[in-house]
């Protein structure tokens, strides 16, 4: 899933400035999962824009709607008989859904409240760690599972690095070391032969050496 | 009350008659202990049972009542009731105990001063929330407790212990330490008596964290100093130095006696008392039945008993009940026998009632003497029950229950699996389906509405002392009766020295120490000399202290050590005991105690209890939690004695704590009681609010089911999104506080309902539990105090949303409180933790939006600490007014 966090209010609110009439959007489906940007985190922003900038008085004329994913036209299309009424949507979604409902809705200033972070899990609830950079060119087969792209901080392919240090990396003591991590997990699935052969260098157009990357399946398409 | 709630759930008809004014006894008058923790005094049960026992319209409550006249009639009995006649089927007698008083002792010079008070004034002085300095008339330095007052004693003709003191002191002195920090706090007392579910943890968290200081000591006079202050003279039992220390308030721990009634009632009835005073039960350890048949007895009429223990002892009254009038009984006639009542205790029942089928098959885990009990007593109410032993036979660890193993093998309701074990179990409360694991690994599918773990525990030597397991002239206090004990058959004319060793933890201390006594007695009458080495004598039964008293006359040398004894093997196995005797420290004057040296021709070890082995795996089996130790069942009194965390799966004997073996029959009858009611007529009517997920939301996150304390939610694997079993929401409403999607509503809680109520008034969000009634009772006496508060119900303090905090003041409260349990003492078990939480998230929400985070607060508030609640609700009308509305006022 996508993994997002909120921003803090005085930059959303630093976004906002000049509007009167504002439109806060939920996304029904990752962030609503990790906590960001579900109905319930619609709520709560709408109410906190409102009591900050209520302080003085003048509070700005907040709403709220929640649509299934932002980043399906279909939904976003659900947002158009009010969208008009506003002069500001503050998109709770991904970057993706920032992006379609902005696509979507020529001419309404649309701005993130979130920062999307990563392609991860909940590690445990609360806790979201990344697990994917979407690199498109996937090595797991080779690493017992466990992601040295996304996972090692230099992105090694024959790792560990110096850095490995009782199974911590160097960069913060909170960070396994990938490498450490696919050396035991290759050692208990009898596999260390798998360390002997080198990585070749990755096709890094692939990933966003190539530019943006678009998938087309010919055979869906209608 | 206790028994009349179980009845009444039970579908039978209750008169509840009280001589006094109103219901609630003696509990009813103490205070809740909770500091910022539950310290598990229990009284919050208390008034639980008195709300549901008003409640519910089929308890007939007659207070300002007695039975004069009590008529045994066919079936039952008729009773004059003043002017009134009871026909019942059945009594129950539970008419308590009365406090020892405290002026009969002259020397404690009570009532002579304020500064010389009884616990039980403690307790009101607590409970009413004027200050123990007010009260006292002076500021306090040093509170001093004196134990055993009127207990102990056999020149007064009460050698018994009153068992409860101990804890309650222990709880009061937490309470003011906490309320007054600098106080300094001493326990005179002769030994720690133990209660609740981990003592010796409770003990050493006074001793270190609020710095109580315990004395081996009964003081034999009170004086009073120039000043004013009192004099408390005592002699150090362990020194043997006579002091006199002064202090500003000395608090008296007057034991139980006997009820004023109980010998009237006993006479009335043809009952006996025992020597003592108290009415006297068939078996002395356990049990409800008395030798008048239809008679029962409950609670500290029958020697005294906590809180705890007195709602455990009506539940099991309750069941003898039952079987009276299911006695005789075919099992289809039982469900028109035992017609099932409502469930008792909610304040909001669901307007869509819902009878859901279950299977009345109960499935016991666990073949040992409480397995075994909990299956009789499920087939005397109407169930069929299944056991599952991992071993080849019945019978645990118990010696005397291969009789009533063979019988269970004949009972044509009892089903035994042995060499069986649990290993899947899905569904929830009502309709559990068990997979079990039988002889070469062939499974079985068994359909059950309710399980009982009665797993036990692993008896075995405490790590000091593993060593010795195995060796020579070594063994097992628990084995003796197998084994045969060392100085059987010994008829030389000098015997030989058995030394008994029992370990420090309090809680093993209590279930084993009357074994040793016994084994003590047996070894002397044998012609041996016999040693008992203990922390404590943990006498706190009036049986126990008689015991106590015949081993020492017969000779018996007790240590109440310190520090851990150490035991030396020489060459040839000789056995040599070092113990350091604080007894014989002071006398040369010296700081360390000697060290004492005993060669034991055998040396005698109570084994420490432990949770089985497989403790954790059939705890994630299962879906339910452990506490301490890692015995199964939290730490939270709501659950006492034998509930779990989910619905529908119980916890009784050995595996849920270090218990005594009446302790685990009178869990096995309650348990079996409580399941049987679930199912045993293959019917549920839920009629509790529950929680709904609406699937068109749902994304299927797993917040709810993460965090929802009783498992009650799980997948539903064909619709992909979260489904909450009826059977099992116990109905908090905190997956609804947590769902992100906003996916899930619990009856009649729902936002807009809550919402509905938030107006521009400061705002307390009450658990329903604790808070409101606190907050009920604050209104009623010093309503203008907090008039314009606006009260909002929950029914957990983790129902509230942070949503509902933040709109609240929004509408114009200028500031917000939530109020709920004492950690631990949540009746969802961890609601309040999800409410502090969010309190502190809202706090910090507000913080970013540039106002006061001091807005909201949460309180712990007891259900009973009406004072704490108006302080609380005053303090945060001040916070609002101090702070002022939300919207700054435009000059000009």
């Amino acid at each position: 899933m996508i993994v997002a966090e909120r921003k803090g209010l005085e930059e959303i609110l630093a976004m906002l400035s000049g509007c009167s009439r504002v439109l806060v959007v939920g996304c029904g489906t990752c962030v609503t999962v990790c906590m960001a940007g579900g109905e319930k985190e619609v709520g709560v922003l709408a109410s906190l824009l409102r009591l900050a900038t209520g302080r003085d008085g003048k509070p700005l004329d907040v709403d709220e709607a929640t649509i299934e994913r932002q980043c399906e036209w279909e939904f976003v299309d659900e947002l158009a008989p009010k969208i008009g009424l506003y002069d500001g949507v503050l998109s709770m979604g991904c970057g993706a859904g920032v992006q379609t409902i902005a696509q979507r809705f020529e001419g309404v200033r649309v701005v993130p409240a979130l920062n999307t972070k990563f392609i991860g899990i909940p590690e445990k609830q609360g806790m979201w760690v990344e697990m994917c950079l979407g690199c498109g060119d996937c090595v797991l087969d080779r690493t017992g599972g466990i992601c040295p792209i996304a996972r090692c901080s230099k992105n090694l392919l024959n790792g560990p690095c110096g850095g490995s240090q009782g199974g911590k990396c160097e960069v913060s003591k909170d960070i396994d070391c990938a490498w450490q991590l696919i050396h035991d997990r290759l050692a208990t699935l009898g596999r260390l032969d798998l360390l002997e052969k080198e990585l070749a260098p990755k096709d890094w157009s692939k990933n966003r050496d190539g530019g943006p990357r678009k998938v087309v399946r010919e055979e869906v398409m209608l | 009350m206790a028994a009349a709630r179980s009845l009444v759930s039970a579908g039978l008809q209750v008169a509840l008659v009280e001589k006094g004014e109103r219901i609630g006894g003696m509990a009813a008058e103490y205070a809740c202990k909770g500091t910022d923790r539950c310290n598990k005094c229990n009284v919050c049960l208390a008034h639980e049972l008195i709300r549901d026992v008003k409640s519910h319209p089929g308890i007939q409550v007659l207070t300002g009542s007695r039975v004069e006249i009590a008529e045994p009639v066919p079936g039952g009995y008729r009773l004059g009731v003043g002017k009134s006649e009871i026909e019942c089927s059945a009594v129950v007698l539970a008419t308590g105990f009365e406090p020892f008083d405290a002026s009969s002792k002259p020397e404690f010079r009570y009532g002579t001063s304020p500064s010389v008070i009884t616990a039980l004034d403690l307790e009101r002085t607590l409970r009413d929330g004027s200050g123990v300095e007010e009260r006292v008339g002076k500021p306090l330095e040093s509170v001093a407790f004196i134990q055993c007052v009127g207990s102990r004693n056999t020149k007064s003709g009460r050698g018994y212990c009153s068992r409860v003191c101990c804890m309650y002191s222990l709880r009061m002195a937490k309470v003011l330490r906490h309320r007054l920090p600098a106080v300094d706090t001493t326990v005179f007392y002769m030994d720690f008596q133990g209660g609740g579910k981990d003592p010796g943890e409770f003990r050493r968290k006074a001793e270190l964290e609020n710095s109580i200081r315990f004395v081996r000591a009964m003081p034999g006079d009170v004086t009073w100093a120039p000043g004013g202050r009192a004099v408390v003279w005592y002699e150090e039992m362990e020194s043997g130095v006579c002091r006199a220390s002064e202090f500003d308030l000395v608090v008296l721990a007057v034991g139980t006696t006997p009820g004023r009634d109980t010998s009237a009632l006993a006479k009335m009835f043809g009952m006996d008392l025992d020597e003592f005073g108290f009415f006297k039960p068939i078996h002395s350890f356990g049990g409800a039945s008395t030798k008048v048949p239809r008679v029962f007895v409950a609670g500290a009429c029958r020697g005294p008993r906590d809180i705890a223990e007195s709602v455990a002892d009506g539940e099991q009254a309750a069941l003898a009940v039952l079987r009276v009038h299911a006695a005789g009984k075919a099992r289809e006639e039982l469900s028109s026998a035992l017609p099932r009542g409502t469930w008792p205790g909610r304040r909001v029942t669901s307007k869509h009632p819902e009878t859901v089928e279950v299977a009345s098959t109960v499935l016991v885990l666990g073949g040992g003497i409480a397995g075994m009990e909990a299956a009789k007593a499920l087939r005397d109410l109407g169930c069929r029950a299944v056991i599952v032993e991992s071993k080849a036979a019945l019978g645990g660890r118990s010696e005397a229950t291969s009789l009533l193993a063979g019988r269970m093998e004949e009972d044509a309701s009892i089903d035994v699996l042995t060499q069986s074990r649990l290993v899947a179990l899905d569904g929830q409360a009502g309709n559990f389906a068990a997979t079990i694991q039988g002889p070469g690994a062939l499974t079985s599918k068994i359909s059950a509405g309710a399980v009982i773990i009665a797993t036990g525990c692993r008896r075995e030597f405490s790590e000091s002392w593993r060593r010795l397991s195995g060796a020579s002239r070594v063994v097992g206090l628990s084995q003796l009766g197998k084994s045969g004990p060392p100085w059987a058959g010994s008829t030389s004319c000098r015997g030989g020295r058995v030394v008994i060793l029992v370990g420090v933890r309090p809680e093993t201390a209590k279930a084993v120490f009357r074994q040793s006594l016994c084994a003590a007695l047996s070894a002397l009458a044998a012609g041996w000399e016999a040693y008992v080495l203990a922390p404590e004598a943990a006498v706190s039964t009036p049986y126990d202290e008689g015991l106590y008293l015949e081993a020492r006359n017969a000779g018996a040398v007790f240590v109440k050590y310190r520090e851990e004894p150490e035991v030396e093997v020489g060459e040839c196995a000789t056995l040599r005991v070092l113990v350091k005797d604080p007894s014989l420290g002071g006398l040369s004057g010296g700081a360390s105690p000697e060290t004492l040296a005993i060669d034991a021709d055998a040396l005698v070890v109570a084994e420490e209890a432990y949770p089985q082995e497989d403790t954790e795996g059939l705890a994630k089996i299962l879906k339910v939690n452990t506490g301490p130790v890692g015995f199964f069942q939290d730490d939270n009194v709501n659950l006492l004695p034998v509930l779990t965390n989910r619905r529908g799966v119980f916890a009784v004997g050995g595996c849920r704590g270090t218990l005594d073996v009446t302790e685990a029959v009178s869990d096995a009858h309650i348990a079996a009681n409580l399941a049987a009611r679930l199912v045993a007529t293959g019917k549920l009517e839920v009629d509790w609010v529950t929680a709904e997920v609406d699937a068109e939301k749902c994304a299927l996150c797993l917040t709810c089911i993460r965090t929802c304390p009783h498992r009650a939610v799980s997948v539903d694997a064909g619709a992909r999104v979260a489904k909450v079993a009826r059977t099992a929401c116990w109905g908090c409403g905190v997956c609804a506080a947590e769902c992100p999607g906003k996916a899930i509503t619990l009856e009649s809680y729902s936002d807009e309902e809550i919402l509905s109520q938030v107006t521009p008034a400061v705002t307390v969000f009450c658990c329903e539990h604790s808070a409101l009634v606190a907050a009920e009772a604050a209104l009623a006496t010093h309503q203008s105090a907090i008039s314009g508060l606006n009260i909002v119900t929950v029914p957990c303090s983790g129902k509230v949303d942070i949503i509902h905090l933040l709109k609240a003041i929004e509408r114009g409260a200028d500031a917000v409180m939530v109020a709920g349990c004492f950690d631990e003492g949540c009746h969802y078990l961890s609601g309040n933790k999800r409410a502090l939480l969010r309190v502190a998230q809202v706090a910090s929400a507000l913080k970013s939006a540039g106002l006061e985070p001091e807005r909201v607060q949460f309180y712990h508030i007891g259900p009973d600490m009406s004072a704490a609640f108006l302080k609380a609700a005053q303090e945060t009308m001040e916070v609002a007014r101090e702070l002022g509305p939300v919207v700054r006022r435009r000059v000009g």
